[in-house]
């Protein structure tokens, strides 16, 4: 067996950019843009006419009558308004003509605020059996809730890939409920996917200077802290 | 019997609750190096200047000893010394301070070579009282720096808060062997 991991799929979050009211040159500009920012963006952007959406661009004489016509329930709206003309704060704006690097950073930067902040419409996906996961980054806290056993499931897929039935061994979390936080983080586009033989132990500095360390001794390290919950 | 000892260190400006921290856990009254602060920013009496420690017999001839970083930054040489061969740092903020991720930022600076391989947590205190920056906003400069570490709103006073952040750091040292 080799001992190289095969990637599956770093689980690039899908997005759906609804663009509405933009002339022929505009929709083709960004159709191109995103063809060639592709690498560039973490998540994998697609352009739709109809049915639910992520994002909104929305093409406008005025910026400011962007509020009360968007319609559907975008996380997002982006206006494209001609340069020079008032700016509306409560929507992103970008000013005609479209410039490539304006767009990219425009959703870059709706990347980011996404990455941070718990999916609404994303669905979750199914995962292959021998899919193991890792945290790219410390989930929102609105996907936390403050739950203790998520923040400890998040803080065991923080340093190395990791199975489902391990991450339910380890962290003495019901399996079920580790499929569903899973799930859940994979709508956030923060969680690597993978499927591979087992990873080797990484090495640390901690480690590195504590050989002794085993199952055992954090067990009795938890014991003698009096962390109880699980 | 040698007795076997971790070390985890908390770290962090002044004022964002180290000693309390380890007072929450220590089996022993912390041993404090305060001194009358004469910094009126920092809005208390008493200031460490030295190092705190406290520990934590866990019986079997193994014990914590839990180590608290001057916060001032003229003392700054010594953060690195003592997180050396810890099995785990813990940084706190207070939220209150006047630029919180700045705070972060320095510290973040200050461990740069130790923070890859560390076993690391983030409490951020009275969050309640400033809810800004947000704790997702010190989760995205860790981002931004290529590194992912629990981050979690915490209140020092409450022992639990205090273990969870323990428990976090547990877990990477765990996941590590």
């Amino acid at each position: 067996m080799s001992g190289e991991a095969t990637t599956v799929s770093h689980v690039k979050r899908k997005l759906r950019l609804h663009l509405r009211n933009l002339s022929d040159h505009d929709l083709a500009k960004v159709n191109a843009f995103l063809r060639i920012g592709r690498e560039r963006l973490q998540c994998d952007w697609s352009v739709v006419f109809d049915g639910e959406f992520d994002v909104l661009m929305l093409g406008l004489e005025e910026p400011g009558a962007v509020l009360g016509m968007t319609g559907g329930s975008p996380l997002a709206t982006l206006c494209v308004a001609d340069a020079g003309t008032g700016r509306n704060d409560a929507v992103e704006s970008l000013a005609r003509p479209l410039q490539y690097e304006a767009l990219l950073d425009a959703l870059s930067a709706l990347e980011n605020r996404f990455a941070a902040a718990p999916a609404l419409h994303a669905v979750p996906r199914a995962f292959p059996p021998d899919a193991r996961f890792r945290l790219l980054r410390w989930p929102s806290a609105d996907l936390l809730q403050g739950d203790r056993d998520r923040q400890r499931l998040a803080s065991f897929l923080l340093t190395r890939l990791v199975g489902l039935d391990e991450l339910a061994r380890l962290s003495h979390v019901d399996k079920p409920q580790c499929a569903e936080f899973l799930a859940l983080l994979s709508t956030t586009g923060t969680l690597d996917v993978v499927a591979a033989v087992p990873e080797a132990p990484l090495a640390s500095t901690a480690q590195a200077n504590h050989p002794e360390l085993d199952a055992n001794h954090f067990a009795s390290i938890r014991h003698g802290l009096g962390l109880t919950w699980r | 019997m040698a007795m076997t000892q971790h070390k985890i260190v908390f770290s962090g400006p002044p004022g964002a609750g180290k000693t309390t921290a380890i007072a929450m856990l220590s089996d022993i009254p912390p041993v404090v190096t305060d001194v009358r602060n004469t910094d009126a920013g920092l809005g208390k009496e008493l200031t460490t200047v030295g190092l705190d420690f406290g520990q934590a017999d866990l019986g079997n001839g193994q014990c914590v000893r839990l180590f608290g970083t001057p916060g001032q930054l003229r003392f700054d040489f010594m953060w690195r010394i003592i997180a050396t061969d810890a099995l785990g740092l813990v940084i706190l903020i207070d939220n209150t301070r006047p630029d919180p991720l700045d705070d972060f930022a320095t510290y973040l600076d200050a461990y740069a070579d130790l923070l890859p391989t560390i076993n690391c947590a983030v409490g951020i205190g009275r969050t309640g009282e400033c809810p800004l920056p947000t704790v997702d906003q010190f989760s995205s400069l860790l981002a931004e720096r290529g590194l992912a570490f629990p981050v979690l709103p915490v209140d020092v006073r409450r022992r639990e808060d205090v273990l969870m952040l323990v428990d976090t750091v547990l877990i990477q040292a765990e996941m590590r062997t």
